[in-house]
């Protein structure tokens, strides 16, 4: 039987130490859809992205990413995933193409040289593409980190707070990417603090309050 | 498979490369190292002063103390430094098994304490007035510090997930890595008292079984260590 949805989380708990983060969460992402998923500070939605990103392992429930068990197969699920987090990910002593190709090999990209100029066109970087990546503001590290996903052309994106530290041509980079994601069935579930700077390319909203998931009013 | 292997080999020569590239440029654990080698290597030659007789002796337990801290440092810096970068997630977000991860690491620690104690050699056979250019010593250092990159790469990931990093590296690491010294220090008199590798061979095997033992126990436990 073919799974509909590309992402399943089933009754997923995660405590640190003595601390619930999260409580038997349950939703589903469809291909190509895009969800918000809000909430207050220490509301758990990091750490749920985390966890779709076999990050950290969660304490009970399952998780399945396009079929894929995460308990079992996390290497399979890892491959799918392109994950933009608070950290842009980058070595600060390499420069920004060394950061890519390092990214590249990593993630098994093939063909990345041929993908790699148009990539840092098209977030804005190719000025910069020599340039140590220690020496750029964060809003373009963040833009390194969107080449980075670019290149990996995944098929689930997870977004924490991807707009923060981005101005107005980077917001609408990210929208972008989002936008290329669904058109090729791909899913997105992004956190944020800002609702309508990505209201736009949202398709659903879901509310994580004390690490339960509840429908946004 | 064959495909499988290209994969991996791929995976762990992009992780050494980007070590060993990052270290090139920032030289952040080369230079710290190779000074507090030296420096140790100079206190131990005006502290100690020993007569020629004693020496012999002695000379076998201080090169490998050098050795061992200087390589203390080095494998310590391994993991940390994506810590301090803030670049672990990226490694642990790779589409491989995570003990491919730790290889590549294990092998751009490895080859950074080899030389570094490579350039110590010559300083310490002006202090203590021993060769230590032979072939039975290269075939030593090789497989001993093997050892020490093990130990101390997959301790440096333990410490990236703990608070008291600074403490817990060498409490784990100093006691698991006698069976090295025993062995690496047992070698380095019999080779100073010009024995070959017929008589060595009993130590240096040991030394192999303690690499291979650990390095697939260290494979096998580097995604539970990482993990959240």
């Amino acid at each position: 039987m073919v799974n509909p949805d590309m992402i399943l989380a089933s009754g997923i708990s995660k405590s640190f130490a003595k601390q619930r983060v999260l409580v038997d969460v349950s939703f589903s992402v469809a291909p190509g859809e895009c969800i918000q998923l809000l909430g207050d500070n220490g509301s758990g939605k990091t750490t749920l992205l985390r966890a779709l990103a076999t990050l950290i392992s969660v304490d009970q429930g399952s998780l399945v990413i396009d079929g894929y068990d995460s308990q079992k197969d996390k290497t399979c699920i890892r491959g799918k995933i392109g994950f933009l987090g608070h950290q842009p990910l980058v070595y600060s002593n390499l420069t920004v193409s060394e950061n890519l190709n390092f990214s590249a090999s990593l993630f098994q990209i093939v063909n990345y040289r041929i993908k790699l100029s148009e990539v840092l066109d098209r977030v804005g970087l190719a000025d910069f593409r020599d340039k140590r990546a220690g020496m750029l503001s964060h809003g373009l590290m963040k833009r390194l980190s969107m080449a980075r996903i670019l290149l990996q052309e995944p098929e689930i994106l997870l977004l924490d707070e991807p707009e923060t530290g981005l101005d107005n041509q980077g917001v609408s980079m990210l929208q972008e990417l989002v936008n290329a994601n669904k058109l090729r069935g791909g899913s997105t579930v992004m956190t944020t603090h800002n609702p309508e700077s990505t209201r736009s390319i949202a398709d659903r909203v879901l509310m994580l309050t004390g690490g339960k998931i509840t429908p946004a009013s | 498979m064959i495909e499988s292997l290209k994969i991996i080999s791929a995976v762990i020569i992009a992780i050494l490369k980007k070590d060993l590239l990052q270290e090139k440029r920032t030289k952040e654990t080369f230079i710290p190292i190779l000074i507090f080698g030296m420096l140790i290597i100079l206190i131990f030659g005006f502290a100690v002063n020993p007569s020629p007789a004693v020496l012999v002796s002695i000379a076998p337990g201080l090169v490998w103390v050098v050795f061992v801290l200087a390589g203390f440092l080095a494998a310590n810096r391994s993991l940390v430094i994506e810590m301090q970068e803030e670049t672990i997630d990226l490694l642990l977000l790779a589409p491989v098994s995570r003990e491919f991860i730790y290889y590549g690491k294990l092998l751009a620690t490895y080859l950074l304490m080899l030389f570094v104690e490579l350039l110590m050699l010559p300083v310490l056979g002006i202090f203590f007035e021993i060769n230590l250019f032979t072939i039975e010593f290269a075939l030593l250092l090789i497989i001993a510090t093997f050892g020490l990159a093990v130990v101390g790469t997959l301790l440096s990931a333990i410490s990236v997930n703990t608070k008291a990093r600074e403490v817990m590296l060498p409490i784990l690491f100093f006691p698991m890595i006698i069976p090295i010294i025993i062995c690496a220090v047992a070698s380095t008199e019999l080779i100073l008292g010009g024995s070959g590798l017929g008589d060595i061979r009993g130590w240096l095997q040991m030394l192999l079984i303690f690499d291979i033992v650990f390095f697939v126990l260290a494979g096998l436990c580097f995604d539970f260590i990482l993990e959240e």
